[in-house]
C-alpha cells in the first residue's frame, strides 16, 4: 500500500520547508509528527508545509497540526499550508481548521505571511 | 437507476497498516455504484475513522475487525464489527468549531467526522461480541456519477 514521503530543508531566511506525499493518516500519522518535533529541536518554529501531493488525510494527520501549531506559536512562529490538495482542504474546512491555518499558493507567498 | 446490489466482506488484522486498503476496497466499490467523486471520498474517510479509532482505542491487541460493506440499490452500507469495550458514541464527536480543543477525547474527531459524512449512523454494543457500527450513505442525497 502506498505510504507518507517525507522531505524537509532549512531555508535561508529561518523558515523550515517540509513536503508530504501520500497518505497522511492513523498509519503514518507519527511520522509526520516526529518530522515536525526535531524541527522544533532546532529552534525553527515557522514552517512551510507542502500539502499539494497528499491524497488523503484523516482526523490523526489533521489533529498533528493542531497540536504543532500551538507550539509554533508560542514560539515566536507558525505553520503556513502551500496549496493544499482539494481533499486536504476539505477536510480542514470539515474541522473548522481552514479558519486557524495560515494558507499560500506559492513558496513566496508562504514566505511573506511571517 | 438499475444498480446490482453487492455485499464484500473482509476481515483484516487489527493493524493501521490496513487501514489504506479498506479505504481502496469501500472506494472502488462506492466507485463501481457510481457514487460522486465527493460522496466516495466522505464514504472512504468514514470507514478510515471508524477502523482508525477501533484499533486505536478500542479492539483489543491480536483481534481482528470485521467490515460488511453492502453496495445497495438505494444506499451504500458499511457495518464494522470489532471486539472492543462499549464506547459513548452519542456524546462523542460533540464539536462547536467556534470553540479550538472542545474535541480532544481520543477518537472525537472522527465520530465528528463519521457523523458529518455519512446519511445514517447507528452504534450498538452487544455483550460478548461487541461493538457494531453501521454507517449508511443514501443515494439520493449524494450526489451520483453518471458516466457509470
Amino acid at each position: 500500500m502506498p505510504d507518507l514521503k517525507l522531505s524537509s530543508r532549512a531555508m535561508a531566511n529561518g523558515c523550515f520547508y517540509l513536503e508530504a506525499q501520500g497518505f497522511l493518516d492513523a498509519h503514518t500519522y507519527e511520522d509526520m509528527d516526529r518530522l515536525i518535533q526535531n524541527i522544533f529541536a532546532r529552534n525553527c518554529y515557522r514552517l512551510i508545509i507542502k500539502l499539494e501531493r497528499v491524497d488523503y488525510i484523516s482526523s490523526a494527520g489533521a489533529g498533528v497540526f493542531v497540536g504543532a501549531i500551538g507550539e509554533s506559536q508560542q514560539n515566536g512562529g507558525n505553520l503556513v499550508f502551500l496549496s493544499p490538495s482539494s481533499n486536504v482542504r476539505e477536510v480542514f474546512d470539515l474541522l473548522g481548521l481552514s479558519q486557524i491555518f495560515l494558507f499560500a499558493d506559492t513558496l513566496e507567498q508562504a514566505v511573506r505571511s511571517f | 437507476m438499475g444498480y446490482k446490489s453487492e455485499t464484500v466482506e473482509l476481515t483484516v488484522p487489527r493493524d493501521t497498516y490496513y487501514l489504506a486498503f479498506i479505504r481502496k476496497v469501500t472506494g472502488d466499490l462506492a466507485r463501481k455504484g457510481g457514487f460522486s467523486a465527493e460522496a466516495l471520498g466522505q464514504i472512504e474517510m468514514a470507514i478510515d475513522e471508524a477502523c482508525a479509532n477501533a484499533i486505536l482505542y478500542q479492539c483489543p491487541s491480536g483481534s481482528m475487525l470485521g467490515l460488511r460493506v453492502e453496495l445497495g440499490e438505494e444506499d451504500f452500507c458499511i457495518t464494522l464489527k470489532e471486539r472492543g469495550r462499549r464506547f459513548a458514541f452519542e456524546e462523542l464527536g460533540v464539536f462547536n468549531l467556534d470553540q479550538k480543543n472542545q474535541c480532544s477525547e481520543p477518537g472525537g474527531l472522527g465520530i465528528f467526522i463519521i457523523k458529518n459524512f455519512m446519511d445514517e449512523v447507528t452504534y450498538e454494543h452487544r455483550e460478548g461480541v461487541g461493538n457494531i457500527l453501521r454507517m449508511v450513505k443514501f443515494r439520493q442525497r449524494a450526489a451520483v456519477s453518471s458516466h457509470y
